[in-house]
Protein backbone atom coordinates (compact mmCIF):
# COMPACT_ATOMS: atom_id res chain seq x y z
CA UNK A 1 0.00 0.00 0.00
CA UNK A 2 3.04 2.15 0.86
CA UNK A 3 4.23 1.13 -2.67
CA UNK A 4 1.17 2.93 -4.09
CA UNK A 5 1.05 5.52 -2.38
CA UNK A 6 4.69 6.35 -2.72
CA UNK A 7 4.00 5.97 -6.43
CA UNK A 8 1.24 7.88 -7.13
CA UNK A 9 2.82 10.68 -5.22
CA UNK A 10 6.11 10.66 -7.22
CA UNK A 11 4.12 10.62 -10.39
CA UNK A 12 1.54 13.43 -9.52
CA UNK A 13 4.60 15.51 -7.79
CA UNK A 14 5.84 15.34 -11.39
CA UNK A 15 3.43 16.29 -13.06
CA UNK A 16 2.54 19.11 -11.34
CA UNK A 17 6.18 20.20 -11.62
CA UNK A 18 6.18 19.45 -15.29
CA UNK A 19 2.83 21.69 -16.06
CA UNK A 20 4.03 23.94 -13.89
CA UNK A 21 7.27 24.88 -15.65
CA UNK A 22 5.20 24.59 -19.13
CA UNK A 23 3.12 27.53 -17.44
CA UNK A 24 6.27 29.85 -16.40
CA UNK A 25 8.54 29.14 -19.09
CA UNK A 26 6.42 30.57 -22.08
CA UNK A 27 8.39 34.44 -21.42
CA UNK A 28 11.28 32.56 -21.67
CA UNK A 29 10.93 30.40 -24.49
CA UNK A 30 9.47 33.74 -25.94
CA UNK A 31 12.29 35.04 -25.92
CA UNK A 32 14.82 32.15 -26.97
CA UNK A 33 12.16 31.81 -29.87
CA UNK A 34 12.72 35.31 -31.22
CA UNK A 35 16.87 35.35 -30.72
CA UNK A 36 16.27 31.88 -33.06
CA UNK A 37 14.11 33.32 -35.84
CA UNK A 38 16.65 36.46 -36.14
CA UNK A 39 19.78 34.49 -36.14
CA UNK A 40 18.06 32.29 -38.77
CA UNK A 41 16.67 34.81 -40.55
CA UNK A 42 20.28 36.31 -40.74
CA UNK A 43 22.16 33.21 -41.52
CA UNK A 44 19.40 32.46 -44.66
CA UNK A 45 20.07 36.04 -46.04
CA UNK A 46 23.87 34.62 -46.13
CA UNK A 47 23.31 31.58 -47.70
CA UNK A 48 21.23 33.80 -50.71
CA UNK A 49 23.98 36.33 -50.55
CA UNK A 50 26.40 33.39 -51.17
CA UNK A 51 24.03 31.45 -53.90
CA UNK A 52 24.45 34.68 -56.05
CA UNK A 53 28.12 34.72 -55.34
CA UNK A 54 29.07 31.47 -56.61
CA UNK A 55 27.21 32.06 -59.75
CA UNK A 56 29.20 35.10 -59.95
CA UNK A 57 32.39 33.66 -59.28
CA UNK A 58 33.00 35.13 -56.30
CA UNK A 59 36.18 34.28 -54.06
CA UNK A 60 35.22 32.21 -50.99
CA UNK A 61 31.31 32.30 -51.99
CA UNK A 62 31.96 28.11 -50.95
CA UNK A 63 33.05 28.54 -47.98
CA UNK A 64 30.67 31.35 -46.98
CA UNK A 65 27.35 29.25 -48.08
CA UNK A 66 28.95 26.30 -46.31
CA UNK A 67 29.51 28.21 -42.93
CA UNK A 68 25.91 29.82 -43.45
CA UNK A 69 24.44 26.39 -43.37
CA UNK A 70 25.90 25.15 -40.69
CA UNK A 71 24.95 28.22 -38.33
CA UNK A 72 21.62 28.08 -39.79
CA UNK A 73 21.28 24.19 -39.08
CA UNK A 74 22.30 24.70 -35.97
CA UNK A 75 19.83 27.51 -34.74
CA UNK A 76 17.16 26.21 -36.93
CA UNK A 77 16.67 23.26 -34.60
CA UNK A 78 16.09 25.09 -31.74
CA UNK A 79 12.83 25.16 -33.80
CA UNK A 80 10.09 22.87 -32.94
CA UNK A 81 9.52 19.88 -35.77
CA UNK A 82 13.46 18.49 -35.55
CA UNK A 83 14.03 15.85 -33.50
CA UNK A 84 15.57 17.64 -30.78
CA UNK A 85 12.26 16.88 -28.23
CA UNK A 86 12.48 13.37 -29.03
CA UNK A 87 16.12 12.91 -28.36
CA UNK A 88 15.65 14.68 -25.09
CA UNK A 89 12.72 12.93 -23.98
CA UNK A 90 14.31 9.47 -25.11
CA UNK A 91 17.31 11.06 -23.36
CA UNK A 92 15.51 11.62 -20.05
CA UNK A 93 13.30 8.63 -19.99
CA UNK A 94 15.66 5.57 -21.03
CA UNK A 95 19.09 3.91 -19.75
CA UNK A 96 20.69 4.97 -23.17
CA UNK A 97 24.18 5.99 -22.66
CA UNK A 98 25.23 10.08 -24.02
CA UNK A 99 27.68 9.07 -26.84
CA UNK A 100 25.24 6.86 -28.25
CA UNK A 101 22.36 8.73 -28.00
CA UNK A 102 24.45 11.85 -29.57
CA UNK A 103 25.37 9.28 -32.19
CA UNK A 104 21.85 8.96 -33.02
CA UNK A 105 21.34 13.01 -33.53
CA UNK A 106 24.06 13.09 -35.42
CA UNK A 107 22.76 10.42 -37.68
CA UNK A 108 19.54 11.15 -38.09
CA UNK A 109 20.67 14.58 -38.97
CA UNK A 110 22.80 13.65 -41.77
CA UNK A 111 20.09 10.97 -42.89
CA UNK A 112 17.84 13.47 -43.30
CA UNK A 113 19.96 15.68 -45.18
CA UNK A 114 20.29 12.96 -47.47
CA UNK A 115 17.24 12.13 -47.62
CA UNK A 116 16.55 15.89 -48.41
CA UNK A 117 19.16 15.75 -51.17
CA UNK A 118 17.63 12.37 -52.95
CA UNK A 119 14.00 13.51 -52.74
CA UNK A 120 14.85 16.68 -54.59
CA UNK A 121 17.67 15.59 -56.70
CA UNK A 122 16.22 12.85 -57.14
CA UNK A 123 12.23 14.21 -58.09
CA UNK A 124 14.30 16.59 -60.43
CA UNK A 125 15.99 14.30 -62.50
CA UNK A 126 13.72 11.41 -62.81
CA UNK A 127 10.37 12.44 -62.22
CA UNK A 128 10.66 16.19 -63.48
CA UNK A 129 8.70 16.89 -60.66
CA UNK A 130 7.88 20.89 -59.73
CA UNK A 131 9.29 22.81 -56.65
CA UNK A 132 5.64 23.06 -55.04
CA UNK A 133 5.03 19.25 -55.37
CA UNK A 134 8.19 18.33 -53.76
CA UNK A 135 7.82 20.83 -50.79
CA UNK A 136 3.88 19.66 -50.61
CA UNK A 137 5.00 16.12 -50.54
CA UNK A 138 7.02 16.79 -47.45
CA UNK A 139 4.68 18.86 -46.13
CA UNK A 140 1.36 16.69 -46.18
CA UNK A 141 2.80 13.07 -46.25
CA UNK A 142 6.36 13.34 -45.00
CA UNK A 143 6.00 15.49 -41.62
CA UNK A 144 2.96 13.43 -40.44
CA UNK A 145 4.50 10.41 -41.06
CA UNK A 146 7.43 11.77 -39.13
CA UNK A 147 4.93 12.91 -36.90
CA UNK A 148 3.11 9.33 -36.16
CA UNK A 149 6.71 7.82 -35.93
CA UNK A 150 7.52 9.69 -33.16
CA UNK A 151 4.11 9.82 -31.63
CA UNK A 152 4.92 5.60 -31.68
CA UNK A 153 8.00 6.16 -29.53
CA UNK A 154 6.49 8.35 -26.88
CA UNK A 155 3.57 5.70 -26.64
CA UNK A 156 6.43 2.80 -26.47
CA UNK A 157 7.81 4.83 -23.57
CA UNK A 158 4.55 5.37 -22.13
CA UNK A 159 3.61 1.60 -22.26
CA UNK A 160 7.14 0.51 -20.94
CA UNK A 161 7.00 3.21 -18.00
CA UNK A 162 3.50 1.11 -17.03
CA UNK A 163 5.00 -1.98 -17.48
CA UNK A 164 7.25 -0.93 -14.96
CA UNK A 165 4.89 0.58 -12.48
CA UNK A 166 2.62 -2.30 -12.69
CA UNK A 167 5.69 -4.70 -12.27
CA UNK A 168 6.42 -3.05 -8.94
CA UNK A 169 3.03 -2.81 -8.06
CA UNK A 170 2.79 -6.93 -7.98
CA UNK A 171 6.04 -7.40 -6.34
CA UNK A 172 5.14 -4.77 -3.61
CA UNK A 173 1.82 -6.77 -3.59
CA UNK A 174 3.53 -9.76 -2.73
CA UNK A 175 6.05 -8.82 -0.43
CA UNK A 176 3.35 -7.20 1.42
CA UNK A 177 1.76 -10.54 1.77
CA UNK A 178 4.76 -12.78 2.55
CA UNK A 179 7.07 -10.25 4.54
CA UNK A 180 4.68 -7.43 5.87
CA UNK A 181 7.79 -5.50 7.84
CA UNK A 182 9.52 -5.18 4.49
CA UNK A 183 7.07 -3.21 2.56
CA UNK A 184 8.73 -0.18 1.80
CA UNK A 185 11.67 -2.37 0.82
CA UNK A 186 11.21 -3.10 -2.94
CA UNK A 187 12.79 0.62 -3.46
CA UNK A 188 16.12 -0.62 -3.61
CA UNK A 189 19.26 0.00 -6.16
CA UNK A 190 17.75 -2.96 -8.73
CA UNK A 191 14.90 -1.38 -10.03
CA UNK A 192 12.94 -4.15 -11.93
CA UNK A 193 12.62 -1.38 -14.71
CA UNK A 194 16.11 -1.23 -15.53
CA UNK A 195 16.09 -4.02 -18.03
CA UNK A 196 13.19 -2.68 -19.50
CA UNK A 197 14.92 1.02 -19.85
CA UNK A 198 17.91 -0.72 -21.58
CA UNK A 199 15.22 -1.99 -24.43
CA UNK A 200 14.84 1.25 -25.82
CA UNK A 201 18.73 1.17 -26.52
CA UNK A 202 18.46 -2.27 -29.07
CA UNK A 203 19.51 -1.70 -32.68
CA UNK A 204 15.81 -2.07 -33.73
CA UNK A 205 15.06 1.13 -31.44
CA UNK A 206 17.93 3.18 -32.48
CA UNK A 207 17.00 2.37 -35.85
CA UNK A 208 13.72 3.59 -35.67
CA UNK A 209 14.44 6.80 -33.53
CA UNK A 210 16.86 7.51 -36.21
CA UNK A 211 14.14 7.11 -39.35
CA UNK A 212 11.19 8.75 -37.78
CA UNK A 213 13.37 11.92 -37.21
CA UNK A 214 14.93 11.68 -41.01
CA UNK A 215 11.70 11.29 -43.37
CA UNK A 216 10.92 14.21 -42.85
CA UNK A 217 13.23 16.91 -44.43
CA UNK A 218 13.91 20.06 -43.14
CA UNK A 219 12.26 22.60 -44.93
CA UNK A 220 15.12 24.70 -45.33
CA UNK A 221 17.29 22.17 -46.90
CA UNK A 222 14.39 21.69 -49.62
CA UNK A 223 14.10 25.23 -50.72
CA UNK A 224 18.17 25.65 -50.51
CA UNK A 225 18.40 22.55 -52.59
CA UNK A 226 15.58 23.70 -54.98
CA UNK A 227 17.41 26.63 -55.78
CA UNK A 228 20.62 25.16 -55.95
CA UNK A 229 19.12 22.52 -58.80
CA UNK A 230 17.69 25.84 -60.86
CA UNK A 231 20.63 27.94 -60.46
CA UNK A 232 23.02 24.92 -61.66
CA UNK A 233 25.07 24.86 -58.16
CA UNK A 234 23.79 21.70 -57.23
CA UNK A 235 26.72 20.17 -55.97
CA UNK A 236 27.44 23.47 -53.94
CA UNK A 237 23.95 22.74 -52.83
CA UNK A 238 24.29 19.55 -51.71
CA UNK A 239 27.66 20.26 -49.90
CA UNK A 240 25.82 22.99 -48.02
CA UNK A 241 22.70 20.57 -47.08
CA UNK A 242 24.89 18.23 -44.87
CA UNK A 243 26.53 21.00 -43.67
CA UNK A 244 23.35 22.22 -42.62
CA UNK A 245 22.81 18.63 -41.06
CA UNK A 246 25.79 18.59 -39.11
CA UNK A 247 24.61 21.97 -37.81
CA UNK A 248 21.07 20.56 -36.73
CA UNK A 249 23.04 17.61 -35.03
CA UNK A 250 25.58 20.09 -33.15
CA UNK A 251 22.28 21.41 -31.63
CA UNK A 252 20.38 17.75 -30.91
CA UNK A 253 24.06 16.43 -29.94
CA UNK A 254 23.83 19.17 -26.93
CA UNK A 255 20.34 18.09 -26.09
CA UNK A 256 21.02 14.19 -26.03
CA UNK A 257 24.00 14.65 -23.94
CA UNK A 258 22.36 16.97 -21.51
CA UNK A 259 18.85 14.94 -21.18
CA UNK A 260 21.65 11.71 -20.07
CA UNK A 261 23.39 14.19 -17.63
CA UNK A 262 19.96 15.16 -16.23
CA UNK A 263 18.53 12.12 -15.89
CA UNK A 264 21.67 10.52 -14.25
CA UNK A 265 21.39 13.35 -11.90
CA UNK A 266 17.59 12.74 -11.50
CA UNK A 267 18.79 8.62 -10.82
CA UNK A 268 21.30 9.83 -8.24
CA UNK A 269 19.22 12.71 -6.66
CA UNK A 270 16.40 9.63 -6.21
CA UNK A 271 18.95 6.60 -5.38
CA UNK A 272 19.71 8.93 -2.16
CA UNK A 273 15.77 9.23 -1.56
CA UNK A 274 15.34 5.63 -2.00
CA UNK A 275 12.93 5.95 -4.92
CA UNK A 276 14.62 4.96 -7.59
CA UNK A 277 12.42 2.41 -8.37
CA UNK A 278 9.65 4.64 -8.96
CA UNK A 279 11.91 7.96 -10.29
CA UNK A 280 13.21 5.81 -13.20
CA UNK A 281 10.18 4.66 -14.45
CA UNK A 282 8.47 8.24 -13.98
CA UNK A 283 10.73 9.73 -15.87
CA UNK A 284 10.01 7.64 -18.45
CA UNK A 285 6.05 8.16 -18.34
CA UNK A 286 6.56 11.86 -18.40
CA UNK A 287 8.88 11.63 -21.01
CA UNK A 288 7.00 9.74 -22.94
CA UNK A 289 3.76 11.83 -22.13
CA UNK A 290 5.40 14.73 -23.45
CA UNK A 291 6.88 13.22 -26.45
CA UNK A 292 3.25 11.89 -27.22
CA UNK A 293 1.94 15.14 -26.71
CA UNK A 294 4.45 17.51 -28.87
CA UNK A 295 4.28 15.40 -31.61
CA UNK A 296 0.35 15.61 -31.62
CA UNK A 297 0.37 19.08 -31.32
CA UNK A 298 2.96 19.18 -34.21
CA UNK A 299 0.44 16.68 -35.98
CA UNK A 300 -2.58 18.97 -35.34
CA UNK A 301 -0.97 21.90 -36.32
CA UNK A 302 1.64 20.99 -38.61
CA UNK A 303 5.18 22.35 -38.91
CA UNK A 304 6.13 25.63 -41.31
CA UNK B 1 21.29 19.26 -3.65
CA UNK B 2 21.53 16.71 -6.61
CA UNK B 3 17.03 16.76 -6.90
CA UNK B 4 17.96 20.20 -8.04
CA UNK B 5 19.36 18.63 -11.24
CA UNK B 6 16.19 16.60 -11.17
CA UNK B 7 14.18 19.79 -11.06
CA UNK B 8 16.33 21.35 -13.73
CA UNK B 9 16.20 18.36 -16.26
CA UNK B 10 12.26 18.31 -15.85
CA UNK B 11 12.45 22.60 -16.92
CA UNK B 12 14.82 21.43 -19.47
CA UNK B 13 12.07 18.69 -20.97
CA UNK B 14 8.92 20.85 -20.30
CA UNK B 15 10.34 24.11 -21.82
CA UNK B 16 11.22 21.09 -25.04
CA UNK B 17 7.68 20.14 -24.66
CA UNK B 18 6.34 23.61 -24.32
CA UNK B 19 7.76 24.60 -27.71
CA UNK B 20 4.58 24.08 -29.84
CA UNK B 21 3.84 27.54 -28.68
CA UNK B 22 5.93 28.83 -31.60
CA UNK B 23 4.61 27.15 -34.28
CA UNK B 24 3.64 30.16 -35.75
CA UNK B 25 6.95 31.47 -36.23
CA UNK B 26 7.40 33.43 -39.50
CA UNK B 27 9.91 31.65 -42.01
CA UNK B 28 9.52 34.31 -45.00
CA UNK B 29 9.99 37.93 -44.32
CA UNK B 30 8.22 40.29 -46.50
CA UNK B 31 9.02 43.99 -46.64
CA UNK B 32 6.13 46.67 -47.48
CA UNK B 33 5.83 50.40 -48.58
CA UNK B 34 2.25 51.89 -49.22
CA UNK B 35 1.24 54.75 -50.78
CA UNK B 36 -1.52 56.71 -50.59
CA UNK B 37 -3.37 57.50 -53.65
CA UNK B 38 -5.84 60.46 -53.55
CA UNK B 39 -7.65 61.79 -56.85
CA UNK B 40 -8.94 64.87 -55.37
CA UNK B 41 -7.95 66.50 -51.87
CA UNK B 42 -8.97 64.36 -48.99
CA UNK B 43 -10.36 61.60 -51.19
CA UNK B 44 -8.36 57.93 -51.09
CA UNK B 45 -8.56 56.12 -54.56
CA UNK B 46 -6.36 53.12 -54.18
CA UNK B 47 -3.21 52.28 -52.32
CA UNK B 48 0.03 51.22 -54.12
CA UNK B 49 1.75 48.65 -52.41
CA UNK B 50 5.54 47.31 -52.87
CA UNK B 51 6.43 43.34 -51.28
CA UNK B 52 10.07 42.78 -51.32
CA UNK B 53 11.23 39.12 -50.25
CA UNK B 54 13.70 38.30 -47.71
CA UNK B 55 16.75 36.91 -50.02
CA UNK B 56 16.20 33.47 -49.61
CA UNK B 57 12.70 33.59 -50.41
CA UNK B 58 13.37 35.37 -53.40
CA UNK B 59 15.64 32.76 -54.99
CA UNK B 60 13.08 30.17 -53.67
CA UNK B 61 9.98 31.84 -55.79
CA UNK B 62 12.56 32.30 -58.60
CA UNK B 63 13.39 28.38 -58.54
CA UNK B 64 10.10 27.68 -58.80
CA UNK B 65 9.34 29.23 -61.21
CA UNK B 66 12.13 27.37 -62.95
CA UNK B 67 13.21 31.28 -63.64
CA UNK B 68 17.44 31.65 -63.28
CA UNK B 69 18.66 35.20 -62.79
CA UNK B 70 21.39 36.13 -64.68
CA UNK B 71 25.04 35.83 -63.62
CA UNK B 72 24.75 39.68 -62.12
CA UNK B 73 21.39 38.84 -60.29
CA UNK B 74 19.15 40.61 -62.52
CA UNK B 75 15.74 39.51 -64.38
CA UNK B 76 14.98 39.74 -68.12
CA UNK B 77 11.81 41.41 -69.70
CA UNK B 78 10.42 37.92 -70.21
CA UNK B 79 11.21 36.47 -66.33
CA UNK B 80 9.38 40.24 -65.11
CA UNK B 81 6.76 39.42 -67.20
CA UNK B 82 6.18 35.85 -66.36
CA UNK B 83 6.25 37.28 -62.45
CA UNK B 84 4.03 40.23 -63.00
CA UNK B 85 1.88 37.49 -64.68
CA UNK B 86 2.00 35.46 -61.66
CA UNK B 87 1.53 38.19 -58.96
CA UNK B 88 -2.17 39.20 -60.89
CA UNK B 89 -4.39 36.55 -59.64
CA UNK B 90 -4.73 36.13 -55.97
CA UNK B 91 -7.65 34.02 -54.32
CA UNK B 92 -9.81 35.95 -52.74
CA UNK B 93 -9.11 35.00 -49.12
CA UNK B 94 -5.59 36.29 -49.67
CA UNK B 95 -5.38 39.76 -47.82
CA UNK B 96 -2.53 41.23 -49.94
CA UNK B 97 -0.56 41.33 -46.60
CA UNK B 98 -2.86 44.89 -46.53
CA UNK B 99 -5.81 45.16 -45.28
CA UNK B 100 -7.47 48.65 -45.55
CA UNK B 101 -10.40 49.73 -43.10
CA UNK B 102 -12.38 53.31 -43.16
CA UNK B 103 -13.66 54.27 -39.91
CA UNK B 104 -13.09 50.57 -38.52
CA UNK B 105 -15.35 48.72 -41.22
CA UNK B 106 -13.12 46.47 -43.78
CA UNK B 107 -12.84 47.79 -47.35
CA UNK B 108 -12.34 45.13 -49.97
CA UNK B 109 -10.14 46.72 -52.32
CA UNK B 110 -10.09 45.50 -56.22
CA UNK B 111 -7.60 42.98 -57.26
CA UNK B 112 -4.29 44.36 -58.16
CA UNK B 113 -3.52 45.94 -61.19
CA UNK B 114 -0.39 47.36 -63.22
CA UNK B 115 1.26 44.72 -61.59
CA UNK B 116 5.38 44.97 -61.83
CA UNK B 117 8.04 42.64 -60.56
CA UNK B 118 12.11 42.71 -60.68
CA UNK B 119 14.85 41.24 -58.58
CA UNK B 120 16.92 44.48 -56.88
CA UNK B 121 20.26 43.48 -54.76
CA UNK B 122 18.62 39.87 -54.52
CA UNK B 123 15.65 41.05 -53.46
CA UNK B 124 12.20 40.15 -55.46
CA UNK B 125 10.04 43.02 -55.75
CA UNK B 126 6.79 42.92 -56.30
CA UNK B 127 4.57 46.58 -56.82
CA UNK B 128 0.72 47.03 -57.63
CA UNK B 129 -2.34 49.21 -57.55
CA UNK B 130 -5.28 48.06 -55.25
CA UNK B 131 -8.42 50.74 -55.83
CA UNK B 132 -10.94 51.01 -53.33
CA UNK B 133 -14.84 50.46 -54.83
CA UNK B 134 -15.13 54.18 -55.20
CA UNK B 135 -13.13 57.08 -54.50
CA UNK B 136 -13.62 57.96 -50.79
CA UNK B 137 -13.47 61.40 -48.68
CA UNK B 138 -11.69 60.80 -45.26
CA UNK B 139 -12.97 64.57 -44.28
CA UNK B 140 -16.56 62.53 -43.88
CA UNK B 141 -15.10 59.56 -42.46
CA UNK B 142 -13.08 58.75 -39.53
CA UNK B 143 -9.57 57.53 -39.77
CA UNK B 144 -8.25 55.31 -42.61
CA UNK B 145 -6.31 52.42 -41.13
CA UNK B 146 -3.94 49.48 -43.07
CA UNK B 147 -2.68 46.58 -41.00
CA UNK B 148 0.34 45.25 -42.76
CA UNK B 149 0.23 40.97 -41.86
CA UNK B 150 -0.53 37.82 -43.33
CA UNK B 151 -2.80 36.02 -41.49
CA UNK B 152 -1.15 32.61 -40.29
CA UNK B 153 1.99 35.07 -39.17
CA UNK B 154 3.84 32.34 -41.96
CA UNK B 155 4.47 35.70 -43.37
CA UNK B 156 5.83 38.12 -41.22
CA UNK B 157 5.31 41.23 -43.13
CA UNK B 158 6.69 44.97 -41.78
CA UNK B 159 6.43 48.70 -42.88
CA UNK B 160 10.23 49.21 -43.96
CA UNK B 161 9.29 53.07 -45.28
CA UNK B 162 7.50 55.54 -44.14
CA UNK B 163 4.21 55.39 -45.99
CA UNK B 164 3.53 58.47 -48.64
CA UNK B 165 0.52 60.31 -50.24
CA UNK B 166 0.28 60.41 -53.96
CA UNK B 167 -1.22 63.26 -55.86
CA UNK B 168 -3.27 65.72 -53.84
CA UNK B 169 -2.36 64.58 -50.14
CA UNK B 170 -3.93 68.08 -48.74
CA UNK B 171 -4.33 68.39 -45.34
CA UNK B 172 -3.98 64.62 -45.10
CA UNK B 173 -1.08 62.90 -42.96
CA UNK B 174 -0.41 59.04 -42.87
CA UNK B 175 1.65 57.90 -39.72
CA UNK B 176 3.28 54.50 -39.27
CA UNK B 177 2.90 52.70 -35.70
CA UNK B 178 5.50 50.16 -35.86
CA UNK B 179 4.15 46.74 -33.99
CA UNK B 180 5.90 47.01 -30.67
CA UNK B 181 7.45 43.78 -29.64
CA UNK B 182 7.81 44.94 -25.84
CA UNK B 183 4.25 45.92 -25.12
CA UNK B 184 2.01 43.95 -23.33
CA UNK B 185 0.60 42.96 -26.81
CA UNK B 186 3.63 40.36 -26.70
CA UNK B 187 2.31 39.03 -23.85
CA UNK B 188 -1.01 38.59 -25.55
CA UNK B 189 0.12 36.98 -28.46
CA UNK B 190 2.29 34.60 -26.92
CA UNK B 191 -1.12 33.73 -24.25
CA UNK B 192 -3.00 33.53 -27.99
CA UNK B 193 -0.46 31.26 -29.69
CA UNK B 194 -0.01 29.21 -26.44
CA UNK B 195 -3.52 28.46 -25.94
CA UNK B 196 -4.17 27.21 -29.36
CA UNK B 197 -1.68 24.70 -28.84
CA UNK B 198 -3.01 23.91 -25.63
CA UNK B 199 -6.69 24.39 -26.07
CA UNK B 200 -6.83 23.39 -29.29
CA UNK B 201 -8.99 26.33 -30.38
CA UNK B 202 -9.19 25.89 -34.27
CA UNK B 203 -9.39 29.32 -35.27
CA UNK B 204 -6.18 30.30 -35.81
CA UNK B 205 -6.95 32.49 -38.61
CA UNK B 206 -6.11 35.93 -38.25
CA UNK B 207 -3.08 35.09 -35.34
CA UNK B 208 -0.61 37.39 -38.10
CA UNK B 209 -3.05 40.71 -37.26
CA UNK B 210 -1.78 40.33 -33.88
CA UNK B 211 1.98 41.39 -35.27
CA UNK B 212 0.62 43.62 -37.47
CA UNK B 213 2.18 47.28 -38.49
CA UNK B 214 -0.33 49.96 -38.73
CA UNK B 215 -0.63 52.55 -41.21
CA UNK B 216 -3.07 55.85 -40.32
CA UNK B 217 -4.43 58.12 -42.23
CA UNK B 218 -6.05 61.70 -41.42
CA UNK B 219 -7.60 64.44 -43.08
CA UNK B 220 -8.49 67.71 -41.51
Amino acid sequence: MRMILLLGGAVAAVAVVAVLVLMASGAVWGDVARWAVAEQRAFQNEMALAVHGLRAGAPGAWFALLAAAGGYGFVHALGPGHGKFLIGGVGLGTAVPAVRLAAVALLSSLAQAVWAIILVYGGFFLLEVTAHQLTGLAERYLAPASYLAISAVGALLVVRAMQAFSRQFRASGHKGHGHAHHGACGCGGHGPSAHDLERVTSLRDTTTLILSIAVRPCTGALFLLVIAWQMDIALAGAAAVMVMGTGTAAMTGLVAVSSVFARGAARAASDSLGVIAVAAPSLQLVSGLAILWFAMALLRYGTP
Amino acid sequence: MTHRYGIAALIGLASLAAAPQVQAHPHVFVDTSIAFVMEEPGALQALDITWRFDPMESLYILAAQGITPSVEGTLDAEARAKLSESYADWHPAFNGFARLSLGGAQVDLSAPRDVEADLVDGQLWIRFSRALPAPTSLHSQANAEVAVYEDTYFYAVTVGEQPTITGAGGDCAATLTPFDPDTQELVIIQTTLFELGREETPDIEGVGALFADRITLTCG
